[in-house]
C-alpha cells in the first residue's frame, strides 16, 4: 500500500465546550498523488477539516502531514508543504498586485525576483488569467479573485494541495479549464466542494462529511450523490 | 473615473514617478519634515514651506479632487485654531497682546497641518500600494513595522470596498427610501458592519499564518536600480531639509 502523505486519526474540533463537536472521530488518510472529494451540506465540517490539517484550528486526535506529525513546532514546516486555498479568496490576498501576490509564495521558498515573477506568471497564464498579473487586486471580480488565490496555491507546484470551493464562482469554461489543471497535478489533494460534477472530473475518491463525522468513503460518486439527493441542483452546474 | 481618498495610491501623474519608488518615498519623508521643521512665524519660514509643497505638489501631480478634498478637510480640521485667539496669552485684549503674536499660533498649526497633509497626499498619490513595499523593503525600517504597515494599507483598501457593498445592499434594502424602515435598517449598519470586520480580520489573521507573511524579513519582488535623477531628487530634498533646519535653528539663536 502507498504510504499516506495525509493521515487524519480520531481527529475531533469543538469551538466551543457546550458545543456540538464540529468534527467527531474523524480517521483517513490520502496517499501521494491521490485526489480526495470532501462532499457534504453546509456546515457538515468541511472547512473545519481542511483548516485542522494545517493547524488552523485547535484538534484532538492525530495529523499527520507529509511525514510531520502536527503539532505547534511543525505548523510551519506543514504550512510550507502545503497549497491552501479558503473558501474567502479575497481573505488569502495580502498584496494589492496580483502578480507580487502569486508570486510571495516563491520568494519565501527562495526564488529571486526573476524566478519568482517568472512564476507567478506562469500560475496565472494556466488559469487563463496571465492578462491580470498588473492589476489590482480590489479591481477584481470574485471568480477573478478565486483564480488569483488558486494561482498563488499552486505556484509554488506544491505536493499536497487542500482546496475549499475551488470552482465557486468560476464560469463553466473556468471550471472545466480548473479541473483540467487539477488532473493533470501530481499532488496529493483534498477538495472540499458540493459541486459534485467538479468532484467527478478531477477526484478519484469521495468523502462524505455528515454533522461531523465520515458519512461515505469510496469512489462511487452516485453514492454520494444519493445521500444528499443533490441531484436536480447539480443539474444546474452542468 | 472618481477618485475616492482612500483609492489615490499610484493615482498622481507628475516627473516622479519615473524615480524608483524609494527616492519617491524618501524625497516625501524630507519634503514633510521640512515642513513641519520650518518655523511658521517668520516669513522666510513661510514662503520656504509654500515652496516646498508647490514643488512636490508640481513633481507628483496628485488628482485635483483629492486635492481639493485633502484642502477643503486640512481647512476643516486646522481653521477652528483661530477662534481660540482671545483665549491666547498674546491675545490682543491682553495687556501688551497684539494681534500679531497671537495670529501666529493659529498659523502656525494651519500652515504645518496643511502643508503635512497636502505633502503626504502628494506622496502617497506618487507610489501605488505595490510600489509602497518596494520603498519600505529599502528603508531601515523593521520588517514587521513594514508588513503590519502595508497590511493596513491593503486591508484598509479591502474594508473600504467592503464597506460601500454593504452600503450598496443597505440602499437597496430601503436605507435610502426614509421613514422608520431607513432608520432601521442605517441602526442595524454598526451590528452588521462590525461583526463582519472582526470575523475577516481573523480569517486574514488565518491566511497570513498559513502563507507565512511577515515570518521572514520582506523580499524586494523587483530589482531596482538607484540613477543619477534619484540621486538629484534625493539631493533637492536633502537641501530643503537642511534649508528647513537651518532656518529654525536660526530663529532660535
Amino acid at each position: 500500500m502507498t504510504t499516506p502523505i495525509i493521515e487524519f486519526l480520531e481527529v475531533s474540533v469543538r469551538y466551543e465546550p457546550d458545543e456540538q463537536p464540529t468534527l467527531a472521530d474523524v480517521t483517513f488518510s490520502v496517499a501521494a498523488g491521490e485526489r480526495v472529494a470532501l462532499i457534504g451540506l453546509n456546515g457538515s465540517g468541511k472547512t473545519t477539516l481542511l483548516m485542522a490539517a494545517v493547524g488552523l484550528v485547535p484538534h484532538r486526535g492525530g495529523i499527520v502531514v507529509d511525514g510531520i506529525p502536527l503539532g505547534r513546532r511543525t505548523a510551519a514546516r506543514i504550512r510550507d508543504r502545503v497549497g491552501f486555498l479558503f473558501n474567502v479568496p479575497e481573505d488569502q490576498l495580502l498584496f494589492p498586485r496580483v502578480a507580487d501576490d502569486v508570486a510571495f509564495g516563491l520568494l519565501r521558498r527562495g526564488a529571486s525576483p526573476e524566478e519568482a515573477r517568472a512564476g507567478a506568471q506562469r500560475a496565472l497564464e494556466s488559469l487563463g488569467i496571465g492578462d491580470l498579473a498588473v492589476s489590482p487586486v480590489h479591481h477584481l471580480s470574485h471568480g477573478q479573485k478565486q483564480r488569483v488565490a488558486l494561482a498563488g496555491a499552486l505556484a509554488a507546484q506544491p505536493s499536497i494541495l487542500l482546496l475549499d470551493e475551488p470552482s465557486a464562482g468560476l464560469d463553466p469554461p473556468g471550471k472545466r479549464a480548473l479541473a483540467r489543471l487539477l488532473s493533470a497535478r501530481d499532488a496529493a489533494m483534498i477538495i472540499a466542494t458540493h459541486d459534485l460534477e467538479f468532484a467527478r472530473r478531477v477526484c478519484s475518491r469521495y468523502l462524505v462529511l455528515r454533522d461531523g463525522r465520515i458519512a461515505l468513503t469510496g469512489n462511487d460518486i452516485d453514492a454520494a450523490r444519493s445521500l444528499f439527493r443533490l441531484d436536480d441542483e447539480d443539474e444546474d452546474v452542468r | 473615473m472618481r477618485t475616492s481618498l482612500h483609492d489615490i495610491w499610484g493615482r498622481g501623474r507628475g516627473p516622479v514617478r519615473r524615480l524608483s519608488p524609494h527616492t519617491r518615498l524618501n524625497a516625501g519623508i524630507a519634503a514633510f519634515a521640512a515642513c513641519i521643521i520650518a518655523p511658521a512665524a517668520t516669513v522666510a519660514g513661510s514662503l520656504g514651506v509654500a515652496a516646498v509643497v508647490a514643488i512636490w505638489l508640481a513633481a507628483c501631480r496628485p488628482p485635483f479632487r483629492v486635492l481639493r478634498i485633502a484642502g477643503a478637510l486640512g481647512l476643516v480640521l486646522f481653521l477652528p485654531y483661530f477662534l481660540l485667539l482671545p483665549l491666547l496669552p498674546d491675545a490682543p485684549s491682553d495687556p501688551g497682546g497684539s494681534w500679531r503674536q497671537a495670529l501666529l499660533v493659529p498659523w502656525a498649526v494651519l500652515l504645518h497641518g496643511m502643508s503635512g497633509m497636502l505633502v503626504s497626499v502628494a506622496t502617497v498619490a506618487s507610489l501605488s500600494a505595490s510600489e509602497l513595499r518596494e520603498a519600505l523593503v529599502r528603508l531601515p525600517v523593521p520588517g514587521v513595522v513594514s508588513a503590519i504597515l502595508l497590511q493596513i494599507v491593503h486591508q484598509a483598501a479591502t474594508l473600504f470596498y467592503e464597506t460601500k457593498r454593504v452600503a450598496a445592499a443597505m440602499a437597496v434594502r430601503g436605507a435610502s427610501s426614509g421613514g422608520v424602515a431607513g432608520w432601521r435598517v442605517l441602526s442595524s449598519l454598526p451590528r452588521v458592519w462590525l461583526p463582519r470586520v472582526v470575523e475577516r480580520a481573523e480569517r486574514v489573521t488565518a491566511a497570513m499564518e498559513l502563507r507565512g507573511y511577515g515570518e521572514d524579513e520582506l523580499r524586494s519582488f523587483q530589482r531596482s536600480k538607484t540613477g543619477l535623477a534619484d540621486c538629484a531628487a534625493l539631493v533637492a530634498a536633502a537641501g530643503a531639509l537642511a534649508a528647513s533646519i537651518a532656518l529654525r535653528l536660526w530663529c532660535v539663536a
